[in-house]
Parts: structure tokens; C-alpha cells; sequence
């Protein structure tokens, strides 16, 4: 196996068995397989087990604050349009902490690979609730168990007519890589839901009830370019559908933020125009 | 005392007025003559007048009714004394306006009906007439001569006596009895022409025929005639020069402020300015008629300052906009209006308080002001053209008050207007100039422009101003949530994204905002955002990961008054601490305070400068004010802007957090050279991975430590103006209102010390206020917080003038509190 962009000089700190690591190996690949340059990558994250995942590559990274990848990786694709820009993170990071940034990326069609770990459970505090947890899944805070609907973002995601919507569970690994590198070609918005199990403080939803409660479907029998019936598969749970639910091309943030001019290849490059900028301070000062 | 001791009593707002003459000082506070330390406006207390009194038109025995107060000497052999001392003299109580006394409302009376001129003229030409008949009768002595003579004489005489009455009261009110020579020379030559006149008639009552005469009591009879004549000559003279007096010595049309005999006591601010204040509801049209009006007084070569406060509404309310008009440059605004034009009925309820009693008031019918023309606007625009076009005929009336020529308005508006409403408008204008002229009402005259100043005269606001300093200093992305009253610079970038490379975008709220321009700069863009306090405080969390990540950052935080939502369209500097302890954790800032529209242009190049040259995150601090308010500004020359890049290609062993002497690493960008660029928000090691390792993490907080002080020595100094050893000391948007009150205050012993570059405090910088006698801190905040700030540096903070009522500081108002602080060192 070619680890090229799998970073040796730092210490991982999962826990033995975590489903992050399936994860980890499958973008390594994918990445390799898609034959980047690891300068041109850029993986942002949060804060989580999830989030610790750009510190095991070789790529460029910013880890910023919990629930704040999105907005980062947005600004990243504002100053330069041709960096590939993945944002990863988990469950609580990205739809909990960064829920609104999770709906005003998908609306804005960013040209970016969001990938959430979700893993029904908060592990780096662990062990509390997550935006989809589980009902009754009982923890030392939801000593009653969880009495939230747990969030769906598949349906979310298509409800604001997100571009490249998906499902994986990081066992099925040729079917997660399939559909990553699908994401990464994808010209805009990108969301894969990664199931992943938490072997320390997650004992409901383990490999056996992933593996129980989830499905791939027929790539004959689900058209992709469907949005209503990509919106009835998002609707199943246990077992909850795998697979691409909906594609479309649409215009990119980055195309409408450089519509009315050649976008430059990064705001780095360009400097105003000081002639440019004295005539319109004349234009605007002089009464 | 020495004569620049001498120098402090001018005489103005409280100070005692001294003048020396023959080395002696005399103390004329008393006096009537010498009010808020001036005479005859050409002669000013606090000078030696041994020169001056050759030419005045009295002699010196003027003095004989003061009092001595000291010896003036030469300041090389004084004797010192404390400064403190003088300073205790020299500011007694202002008095604050009392109750008119029986001189005063006889001088308002005086001062409308001025019965001498109008009765004094009658007798001299009575008296010209009586000598002239006098003469006929020589050459032909027939009755008709005769009778015209005495008749006119009679009359002369007895309506002189009424100009006599009449003239002591003008020297009562006027002149409090002074015996100034002009005046005693009037005296004199009156009684002298009254008992001349009596004794004439007196011999011709006698002897009805004494004029055919021969006697000594009939050459009497015709001297007493003649010489009448010179008398009455000297009287017109004498009282000519006395009321021409000021016309003569100064330019009679720069002097329309000069100041009068007056009787308020209060401070009169001799200031070559006119404010007008413009009052009406949101969406009524008082920003067209500013706009049609500041344009048109500049393209007249006046030098102008508008500001406006307004409700936190988009419909209804009252607000208010003023302008002011001067032949210099103005840089703050005045509580008390000399003109206001009130548009709707409330927006005079709104103003009541700014009223001063020489305020004309336009407008307006169910309040009452002692010089109130009590008309509804709006009812005569409805009359004239239409209601809707009320603010146009206001702007026609007030060209009509002020006596300007309406086609220079006309021409403007033209400008400013769009074809299809020029027609209308301008009827609505002419209207307006036409309907003011039939009123009787007073006005000030505008000050003459001054035709030296340079014809290239640039006017701004402080959002557009910011907004250039922003793109001088390379900013290439705004990413902001909206809120007032910052939202002016991110749609002012986002105007200039078509002209310039400018990546605009709003983001779904305050911290997404930040989050997003941390991304550009990361990127390889210089990005900003733009806030006021509620936003900010959700920024604080970003604040703190641009720190930690080293990543630079510039935010331009408008402040408002708060807390919570406060008074969102007011102002306020309320937010200098939350600036200042922002985030969690230790890490370098910047915090820098515009004080005007130049130093906001500066500060935003700097601001850019700043942040990527140390890689931390600048705070930009304005003001609903300084954002609001339109003042001049040079030209500036963009070309000085360095345009400097901070950004290095990496090598393929590239450390993001390489340490070094200054702390600061070398900063690269993605796909820029063979490195990896990795920023961490954890504690980190050189490579910018997650490191727990105590000596890794001591070595990163004395890295980030050690910023803070290389940026201490790049800092700015205050600006300092005066050496007096009393600081009056501000921050920001206070500098144009601090500056004006202390030129108005002309008291030698204030100096402005203010400060721009707020954090970090360079030591060099404070040796100033280390070495100033007393501190004065004015703030517009109720909390003193730049106080608070410099006390943390060891300055000793003798007193604060605070505001947080949601206005700025007026400079007219502000005089009177630095007065009383002063007062009370």
C-alpha cells in the first residue's frame, strides 16, 4: 500500500479499533489515486477526534476552532479559487457547533469536499450526545436517554439544494472510495456523511449495527439526477441508505464571486491598481 | 507678573481680564467695556496696551477706575511662581446665565428700536436749517427769513432734547457711563448746544423782534444760531466714530461674530463659523437637502463639516443632520445651532434643548423661541408647490436668509438631481427664496470665503475614508455580517469589487465573518471584516485563533452604544476594553483609533501593514461619528502607500513557526514553493503540529510574547499640540471636538496629547504625560477606559470629562467642561 500522503512524524492519538483510521487510509488513496500534488491541497478542520485527521497527512492544513472549518475553507477558495480545499470534521463539529455554517455552505455551493465522521457520539469529550445520535442512546449527560430527533443531514443538505450529496460507511472501503473520489472530482459543494463507528464511547452504534443498519444502493435503481427520490432515500432509516443520493453541476460561489471579471489565480499574486485607487478617491472627495 | 503670566488673563471664559499700561497691571474684568477679555473688538486683555492707548479715543484716566493689580516685569528678572496660582486667579466661576436685569432688557430694547440714531438726526438738520435761514435773513432781512429761523431753532432745540434722552440711554446700556473721550467730548458739546439753544429762544420769546436788532442780546441771538452749527457737527462726528468704530479698524464683513456689548455671560464662542441643523422624520428628505447644501456651499469655496444623528428606524422618528460653515477647516460639531430648520412640528420638540437664543428657528408652530420665524414648512411648501417638496423650499428659504444668490443653488441641484426631478425642485427652490424674502427675520452673515485656500478642497466621511485606507493597504476581501453603523465599508468594498480584485462576500453571521478572512489570508489575501460591538463579541473566539494560528487579521469595529443591542444607530467608544481583552489566552493586538478622516485613511493602510508584517490581528476602532460625519481632507497622494508583501515562497522543509529572535516566522501560503503550510489552533511545534511538550509550549508564548514587543516599538506616538503643562488627552473620534474646544478655550496652559495608535503603549510615548503637571482624559464612554488604560502605565490620571448619552462630544459644550475641570485641578 502507497502511503504518500500519510504523515509519519506525528503522533496519532485514536484509540485502537477507531473507525477514524478506516477513514484516514481510504483519503490517503483516494488522494494518490487522484494524482494531486500535496501543495495544492489544503484540509481544514475543527475540533474532535475527526478533526485531528489533516494532522495525519502530508498535506497543507489549517486546524481552526471547533465548528469553524467551513467558513475557514470558504475564505481559503476566496483568496485562491485553484487550491483543492477539503473541510473534515465530525458530527458535533460540523453539524452541531457549525450548523449554520453547514447550511450557508451548501447554499453558497462552495467547490469544496466537506467530509464528516459521523460517529452518533461526542469522543473527544467523551462520550455525550451528537446532533445524531440516536434516540434513547444513553449517556452521563443524557442519563434518560436522547430525546432529540437526531439531525439528518442528507435531507438537510438536499432541502438547500446541495450539489453532490452522499453517504458512506468506511467498512464498505471500494464503495467510500469510490464515491470520495466522485466528491473530489465534483465541481462544487461536495457532502460525504462517513459512518464511522466509536469503539470507546459509542456501544449502540457499533461496526455490527452499521454493517445491521445501512444499505448501498443500486446504482440501476436510484437515479442520482432525482431530487425527489434522493429525498426518499435520505428519508430511510435502519437500515440508512449508502451511496451518491443526488449530483448536480451548478454555478460555483467562486464562479459568481469572479463573474464579471477573469478570477485571479490567487489574491496573493495581484496588487491594486494605486493609480486606479487615487482616481477614485478624487472621484469620490472632490465636491 | 511677566508678560506671558500676563498672557492668561484674556479675560475669556472666566478668566480675568488684565491689561498692563506703564507697567502696572490693571484688572478690568469689571468693566463693560472689556467683555470675555475684548475691547471695541480690536483690542484683546491679557497684552501691554502702553503702546496702544496713544491711539485710543480716550485718554488713560479710563484706568483710574480699576484697580491696580501688579507690577508687569521683565520676564528675565521674574521671580517664579507657582504656575498653580495663577491658574486659581484666573479661573473664576463662570457665570452662568441669570435672569435679565432692568439695563439688560433695556439694551435688547436699545438694541431693536436704537432711538438715538433715529431721534439725533432730526436736530442737526434742523439746526443746519435754522443757521442757513439765519444767514438769508443777513443778505435779506425780510419776516419770512426771520420766522423760518426761529421756528426751525425752536424745533432744533426741543427734538434735541429728545436725541439727548435718547443718547444717555444708549450710554447707559451701551457704554455703562464710561467716560471714554468720544463720549465725554458728546456731553459736553450737548449740554453746551441745549443751553445755547434755550438761551436763544429764551431772547426771543422776550423780544419777538430782537432778530432786527442791534443790541448785544441780539448778536447773541444770532451766535447762539450759528454756532449750533460746529456743535451739532461734532455730536454726528463723535457718534459716527463710535459706531463705526469696528468697521473701521477690521474688515466690516469678516466681523460679523465680533463680539457685541452683550450682556450673556455665557462663554460666546468668536468663531468664523455658521451652523445650520436641519430637523424632519426618516425618509423625509433632510439627507437630499445635506447633500444638496454641503455640495453647494463648497462649490462657493466655503470650507464645510456635516454630522447627523438619527433613530434606529427606517421611517418616522425625528432626525437631524448639521452643517457647518466656515472659512477654515472645521473638525467637530457644535450642540447649539445658529440656524434651525425644523421640517415637521417634532423634530422641534427633538432640538428644544439645542436652542441658544440667538438660534434662528424656521419653522415649526407649536413651540416658542425667542427668534422664531412660527411657520409649518411643510403647509407653505403645500401652499407653494407640493408637501412632498418641503425640503427643497427649505433649502430655497435658507439660501433667501442667508442672502446667497439661488442660482448657485439652482446649478447645484441640477448637478445632483436627476433630469425629471430638476423642474419641480427648482420651482420648489425659487419658491422658497421667493416666500423668505417677504419675512423679517435676522440673520447672521456668512463668513467671506477665503479665495487663497487651495482650489482642490477634498471632502469625506469617515466609513469612505476607512474604506481607502483599506484598499491603500492592499485589502482584496471583505467577508462581514451586516450591522450598523459598520456596514458603510463592506459596501463601499463591495462597490469597488468591479473596479478593483475585491473577493466580497456576507457572511451567515459575525463568526463566519472573521472565520472566512482568516481563510483568505491564509490563502494568500489580505481580508477584513466589518463589525460593531455585538458583532465583535461573537468574534471574540476568532480573535484568539488568529493569535494562536499566527494568521494576520484586520477588523474594523464601529462602535455604537451598548450594552446589548444599546443605541444602535448612536455613538459611542464604549468598546476600547472589549478590543482590548477580546479572546481568551495571551496573544499580540493591535488596536488603532482613527481621530479624523486623514488619520483614517492612514490607520487602514496601517492596519494591513501592521497585521501582515506581525501576523496578528488588528483592531480598527471608529465611531457611528467619525463614520457619519463629513469634514475635509487634503489630497492625498496614494503613491506613498508602501504596497509591501509579507509572504515568502516555502523550501520544502518550510516551518510555519519557525523560531527566531523577533518572533516572527516567515509566512507562506499554500501552493506557494515546495513546502506545507500547517497552522494549528492547538499549542504547536515549529511545523505548526499539536505538541504538549512544556518547552515547546514555553518557547511559542515567549515567541507570540515577543511580537507584542517588536510591535511596541513600531508604535505611533500621540500627536501632541501645545506645550501647556495641562493634557487634555483623547483617543479617536474625539480629536476635531478636543482640538476646537481648546482653540476656543486660548488658554496657554492646555495641550492636546492624542492617541491614535491605542495598544500596545510605547513607554518613549508616555514621557509627555509623565512630565505634564495635570492629565484631562475625555472620553465618550462612561467608564473611562483609555484612562484605565493609561493608569496600567503608570500615568496618573488627574480627571476625566466622559459622555455616553449616545452623542459625541460638541465642541461648544466641551469647552465649558474642560473650563470646570480646569477649575477644579
Amino acid at each position: 500500500m502507497n502511503k504518500e500522503f500519510m504523515r509519519h512524524d506525528t503522533d496519532n492519538a485514536w484509540c485502537p479499533g477507531c473507525g477514524n483510521f478506516g477513514i484516514l487510509n481510504i483519503l490517503t488513496e483516494v488522494l494518490q489515486e487522484l494524482e494531486v500534488k500535496k501543495q495544492d491541497i489544503v484540509f481544514v478542520s475543527g475540533i474532535g477526534q475527526a478533526a485531528k485527521t489533516p494532522h495525519y497527512l502530508d498535506v497543507n492544513m489549517f486546524n481552526g476552532l471547533h465548528g469553524r472549518a467551513l467558513p475557514v475553507a470558504t475564505g481559503i477558495k476566496m483568496a485562491n479559487p485553484e487550491l483543492i480545499v477539503v473541510a473534515e470534521g465530525g458530527d458535533g463539529d460540523m453539524y452541531g457547533e457549525g450548523g449554520n455554517h453547514f447550511l450557508s455552505a451548501v447554499r453558497r455551493n462552495v467547490n469544496i469536499v466537506h467530509i464528516v465522521h459521523n460517529n452518533m457520539v461526542y469522543g473527544l469529550t467523551k462520550g455525550q450526545a451528537s446532533p445524531t445520535s440516536q434516540r434513547e442512546f444513553k449517556t452521563k449527560v443524557q442519563v434518560n436517554g436522547v430525546s432529540n430527533e437526531p439531525f439528518n443531514p442528507i435531507l438537510t443538505a438536499l432541502s438547500l439544494n446541495a450539489s453532490f450529496v452522499a453517504r458512506a460507511y468506511m467498512q464498505n472501503k471500494e464503495h467510500t472510495k469510490g464515491i470520495l473520489k466522485a466528491a473530489f472530482l465534483h465541481k462544487g459543494y461536495a457532502l460525504i456523511d462517513i459512518f464511522q463507528p466509536c469503539v470507546t464511547f459509542n456501544s449502540l452504534n457499533t461496526y455490527e449495527w452499521f454493517s445491521q443498519n445501512s444499505y448501498m444502493m443500486d446504482e440501476n435503481e436510484h437515479d442520482i439526477l432525482d431530487i425527489s427520490s434522493a429525498m426518499d432515500r435520505a428519508r430511510e432509516t435502519h437500515p440508512f441508505a449508502l451511496g451518491i443520493f443526488y449530483k448536480q453541476e451548478r454555478k460555483t460561489f467562486e464562479e459568481y464571486l469572479w463573474s464579471d471579471k477573469k478570477s485571479p489565480k490567487s489574491l496573493h499574486v495581484k496588487k491594486h491598481d494605486i493609480k486606479e485607487i487615487q482616481k477614485q478617491f478624487d472621484r469620490y472627495t472632490i465636491y | 507678573m511677566t508678560l506671558e503670566e500676563l498672557s492668561r488673563f484674556n479675560g475669556k471664559n472666566g478668566a480675568k481680564a488684565y491689561v498692563a499700561y506703564k507697567g502696572l497691571v490693571y484688572d478690568l474684568t469689571s468693566s463693560d467695556m472689556w467683555e470675555e477679555g475684548e475691547h471695541q473688538g480690536s483690542h484683546e486683555a491679557g497684552v501691554d496696551l502702553t503702546e496702544a492707548m496713544g491711539d485710543a479715543p480716550h485718554a488713560d484716566d479710563v484706568l483710574k477706575n480699576f484697580r491696580v493689580v501688579d507690577k508687569l516685569v521683565d520676564s528675565s528678572s521674574k521671580i517664579l511662581r507657582p504656575k498653580q496660582e495663577a491658574i486659581v486667579e484666573a479661573t473664576e466661576p463662570l457665570s452662568t446665565k441669570e435672569t435679565l436685569s432692568a439695563k439688560e432688557k433695556w439694551h435688547n430694547w436699545y438694541q431693536i428700536y436704537h432711538p438715538h440714531p433715529v431721534t439725533a438726526h432730526f436736530p442737526i438738520v434742523l439746526h443746519f436749517f435754522a443757521a442757513a435761514m439765519d444767514i438769508a435773513f443777513f443778505f435779506s432781512p425780510v419776516e419770512k427769513f426771520e420766522q423760518g429761523t426761529y421756528y426751525a431753532f425752536l424745533a432744533a432745540t426741543l427734538l434735541g432734547l429728545f436725541a439727548m434722552s435718547a443718547g444717555v440711554l444708549s450710554w447707559w446700556v451701551n457704554y455703562n457711563f464710561s467716560m471714554i473721550r468720544a463720549l465725554v467730548i458728546k456731553l459736553y458739546t450737548a449740554i453746551f448746544t441745549l443751553i445755547v439753544g434755550m438761551i436763544g429762544i429764551y431772547l426771543h420769546i422776550i423780544d419777538p423782534m430782537i432778530a432786527y436788532k442791534d443790541s448785544i442780546g441780539a448778536i447773541f441771538y444770532h451766535f447762539s444760531i450759528l454756532i449750533t452749527v460746529p456743535s451739532v457737527i461734532i455730536l454726528g462726528y463723535y457718534g459716527g466714530r463710535l459706531t463705526w468704530w469696528r468697521a473701521k479698524t477690521s474688515d466690516e464683513e469678516t466681523n460679523f461674530n465680533a463680539p457685541k456689548p452683550n450682556h450673556s455671560k455665557t462663554v460666546v464662542l468668536s468663531q468664523n463659523d455658521f451652523t445650520i441643523m436641519i430637523g424632519g422624520s426618516a425618509g423625509s428628505g433632510i439627507k437630499t437637502i445635506e447633500d444638496l447644501l454641503t455640495h453647494t456651499f463648497v462649490s462657493m469655496g466655503y470650507s464645510i463639516f456635516s454630522t447627523k444623528e438619527y433613530m434606529s428606524r427606517v421611517r418616522g422618528g425625528s432626525n437631524t443632520v448639521q452643517i457647518r460653515i466656515s472659512d477654515k477647516d472645521i473638525r467637530s460639531a457644535k450642540w447649539k445651532p445658529d440656524l434651525f430648520l425644523g421640517l415637521d412640528e417634532a423634530s422641534l420638540l427633538h432640538v428644544k434643548e439645542r436652542i441658544g437664543d440667538d438660534t434662528l428657528v424656521i419653522g415649526g408652530q407649536n413651540e416658542s423661541f425667542s427668534n422664531h420665524l412660527k411657520i409649518s414648512l411643510q403647509e407653505e411648501a403645500k401652499k407653494h408647490v407640493s408637501k412632498q417638496l418641503v425640503n427643497t423650499f427649505a433649502a430655497g428659504m435658507l439660501f433667501a436668509l442667508l442672502k446667497l444668490p439661488k442660482e448657485v443653488l439652482e446649478e447645484s441641484l441640477k448637478k445632483r438631481f436627476k433630469e425629471d426631478m430638476h423642474e419641480a425642485n427648482i420651482k420648489a427652490l425659487q419658491e422658497g427664496y421667493m416666500y423668505a424674502q417677504t419675512q423679517k427675520s435676522e440673520i447672521k452673515k456668512l463668513p467671506v470665503v477665503d479665495k487663497s485656500r487651495d482650489k482642490e478642497v477634498h471632502y469625506i466621511d469617515g466609513t469612505t475614508a476607512a474604506g481607502f485606507g483599506f484598499l491603500a493597504g492592499g485589502c482584496n476581501s471583505v467577508t462581514s455580517y451586516p450591522m450598523s453603523p459598520s456596514t458603510g465599508v463592506l459596501a463601499f468594498l463591495a462597490g469597488m469589487s468591479k473596479e478593483f480584485d475585491i473577493a466580497v462576500e456576507q457572511a451567515e453571521d459575525e463568526i463566519a465573518a472573521f472565520n472566512m478572512a482568516l481563510g483568505v489570508w491564509y490563502g494568500g489575501g489580505r481580508g477584513l471584516t466589518t463589525t460593531s460591538g455585538g458583532g465583535f463579541a461573537l468574534m471574540s473566539e476568532s480573535m484568539s485563533l488568529s493569535g494562536m494560528t499566527e494568521t494576520p487579521m484586520v477588523v474594523y469595529l464601529a462602535q455604537r452604544p451598548g450594552p446589548a443591542t444599546g443605541l444602535p444607530t448612536r455613538t459611542e467608544q464604549g468598546d476600547l476594553n472589549l478590543a482590548l481583552y477580546s479572546g481568551h489566552g495571551e496573544f499580540a493586538r493591535l488596536i488603532l483609533a482613527p481621530g479624523d478622516a486623514l488619520e483614517a485613511i492612514e490607520l487602514g493602510h496601517l492596519a494591513f501593514e501592521t497585521a501582515d508584517r506581525f501576523q496578528i490581528p488588528v483592531v480598527y476602532l471608529s465611531d457611528q461619528y467619525l463614520a457619519d460625519s463629513v469634514q475635509s481632507i487634503p489630497k492625498v497622494d496614494f503613491e506613498l502607500f508602501s504596497q509591501n508583501r509579507y509572504i515568502s515562497k516555502s523550501e520544502s522543509d518550510y516551518l510555519r513557526y519557525k523560531l527566531n529572535d523577533s518572533g516572527i516566522s516567515e509566512r507562506s501560503i499554500p501552493a506557494y514553493g515546495e513546502g506545507l503550510v500547517c497552522c494549528d489552533s492547538d499549542e504547536h511545534d515549529e511545523r505548526g503540529q499539536i505538541t504538549e511538550l512544556y518547552k515547546v509550549r514555553e518557547a511559542m508564548v515567549q515567541k507570540r510574547k515577543h511580537k507584542l514587543e517588536q510591535l511596541r516599538d513600531a508604535a505611533i506616538a500621540p500627536r501632541i499640540m501645545g506645550d501647556g503643562d495641562i493634557a487634555i488627552v483623547g483617543w479617536g473620534s474625539t480629536k476635531g471636538a478636543i482640538s476646537e474646544a481648546i482653540s476656543l478655550l486660548d488658554n496657554s496652559r492646555l495641550a492636546q496629547i492624542h492617541f491614535s495608535w491605542i495598544y500596545p503603549l510605547k513607554k518613549e510615548h508616555l514621557l509627555k504625560l509623565h512630565d505634564t503637571k495635570h492629565i484631562i482624559v475625555v472620553e465618550n464612554n462612561s467608564n473611562a477606559q483609555f484612562a484605565d488604560l493609561l493608569k496600567l502605565n503608570d500615568i496618573k490620571v488627574d480627571a476625566t470629562i466622559l459622555q455616553s448619552n449616545g452623542f459625541a462630544f460638541f465642541s461648544d459644550t466641551l469647552v465649558e467642561k474642560i473650563a470646570q475641570k480646569v477649575r477644579e485641578l
